[in-house]
């Protein structure tokens, strides 16, 4: 399987960046109070955004939309208050991936990520922060 | 002992020359305070909106603009069109999309109506003010060409053929404290619409308010009103109490002035770039944010908002703590400031006008009048 010039941009961070202290437990514990019911793979990106992001976090979600849509690699967390917010987001940018609406902002209340947008990797059973979205 | 007694001296001698700057900065400052007048927020009726299940309005770019027949207008930041309901909140119209064409937008940082209703939206990622008229075709796109300075404020306002918004001076972008090149920054750029170059001739007015030397901030963007019958433009900033208010053809000053309420607060120590975004914001929860600045016919104030924890994870405006302070129009002295319940999105004709609730599926404008008890 060859491997894109994006995910090698992204396999190339994570060598750079710490493991989280976290365990991927409580992100799959949230995502299913959230109302998640699909399948969580023991190797997923989580994406996390708000529905109004500047546009290098945009840029970036574009990227992983064209490269995973309908995937079960990437899930995509949207903190909005609103449903039809959440569901213009989505139909306003064609946004095709795994997709699930953080009504009350879970994941930062728990501090599970620091800030939006945000990204992290579940992988080998650990949490890898990846950072900012939008950003090298 | 004697480079001892020069030293002493010489510090003795730059500390005057400190303050005698310092009050040189505040020589025209007013602080009157308390006029013996009670005031009230009075409440005139509530705009629904209709739900039309096609967009989305309210954060971030809280903003109304109304054209002449009271109709109201919306930026939806998520679908980057423009919303029109009319003055009892039924929806009419909506145009516009994602891009860089001729109804196309961006980043919308701001946009006002003229009085023939041409709409005028200043897109920031094109450095542009694009002009739609009435029956919404683009007449005009001025590109802001010089690097001279940066456009930062969410106000416009057409007067005539100028258009004024707030900037600030590339100079004081690049550096990285509250030093000289902030405070000498020209505030106000006022643009001429000239038809046959398609250009924009610019001038500008004042200069950033000098007390925001003592204010550790990143944000000092200007937030201005302008009276049209009164012929002036009030000014203040982002993160300070303090106006100023011009002459709007002759561009002086006529008064600096202001009054710190207890509940107004200002940025205690400048947190580094480094840290993550929830860090600087907790930093920052000592700072109040001016929102906007407005005028009635007997009052003129500014209307500000204070952080919290809760905020941050929220995003609810509930969340928010919200300030008016209020000052006399005829005389500049502070009369008091009230605590609203709501985030004021615009003050026109004497009305204010509130988000009593954002939920899309049933946006509410709370109407009030500010009145003497």
């Amino acid at each position: 399987m060859s491997l894109s010039r994006f995910s090698y941009i992204i396999l190339s961070l994570i060598v750079f960046v710490s493991c989280s202290n976290k365990h991927p437990k409580e992100y799959v514990d949230t995502l299913t109070e959230l109302g998640w019911e699909k399948e969580i793979p023991d190797s997923v990106f989580v994406l996390f955004t708000s529905v109004n992001q500047c546009s290098p976090c945009e840029q970036e979600i574009e990227e992983w939309n064209s490269k995973y849509a309908n995937s079960n690699k990437v899930i995509l967390i949207v903190n909005e208050k609103y449903v039809s917010n959440f569901e213009n987001y989505l139909t306003a940018n064609s946004i095709k991936l795994f997709s699930i609406q953080d009504e009350k902002g879970l994941f930062r209340k728990r501090e599970l990520i620091p800030f939006l947008p945000y990204k992290i990797l579940i992988y080998d059973d650990k949490v890898i922060d990846l950072g900012e979205l939008g950003k090298d | 002992m004697k480079l001892f007694v020069q030293c002493f001296f010489l510090l003795a001698f730059l500390s005057c020359v400190q303050k005698e700057k310092e009050d040189a900065n505040d020589a025209y400052f007013s602080k009157k305070t308390k006029e013996n007048i009670q005031l009230k927020l009075n409440k005139i009726s509530t705009i629904t909106l209709e739900n039309h299940k096609n967009g989305s309005i309210g954060a971030p770019l809280y903003n109304i603009e109304f054209d002449t027949f009271g109709n109201m207008y919306f930026f939806d930041t998520i679908e980057s069109k423009f919303i029109i309901y009319d003055s009892k909140g039924k929806f009419l119209k909506t145009f516009g999309r994602a891009g860089r064409g001729p109804l196309e937008f961006e980043l919308v940082y701001a946009y006002t109506l003229d009085e023939l209703n041409n709409l005028y939206v200043y897109d920031d990622a094109l450095r542009g003010i694009k002009i739609v008229n009435d029956s919404l075709n683009l007449t005009s796109i001025y590109k802001i060409k010089n690097k001279e300075y940066y456009i930062t404020s969410h106000d416009i306002e057409v007067v005539g053929k100028n258009i004024y918004v707030g900037i600030l001076g590339a100079g004081a972008v690049a550096t990285t404290d509250n030093s000289q090149e902030l405070i000498d920054s020209p505030l106000i750029m006022i643009a001429e619409v000239d038809n046959q170059n398609d250009e924009l001739k610019n001038r500008y007015i004042g200069t950033y308010d000098p007390y925001l030397k003592h204010i550790e901030s990143y944000y000092y963007r200007p937030i201005f009103y302008i009276d049209r019958e009164k012929q002036t433009i009030l000014v203040s900033h982002q993160n300070s109490y303090r106006f100023q208010e011009f002459d709007l053809r002759t561009g002086s000053l006529i008064k600096y002035f202001g009054f710190k309420s207890d509940n107004y607060g200002e940025g205690e120590k400048k947190s580094s770039k480094n840290r993550n975004r929830k860090e600087n914001y907790l930093n920052s929860l000592s700072e109040s944010n001016n929102e906007l600045v407005f005028s009635t016919d007997e009052y003129i104030g500014n209307f500000y908002l204070n952080g919290t924890e809760e905020w941050f994870d929220s995003k609810d405006l509930s969340d928010l703590h919200y300030y008016f302070s209020i000052y006399s129009k005829e005389n500049y002295t502070y009369i008091t400031t009230l605590e609203a319940n709501h985030r004021l999105i615009k003050v026109q004709n004497n009305k204010f006008y509130f988000i009593e609730d954002e939920d899309p599926e049933e946006f509410k404008i709370g109407i009030y009048e500010l009145i003497e008890i």
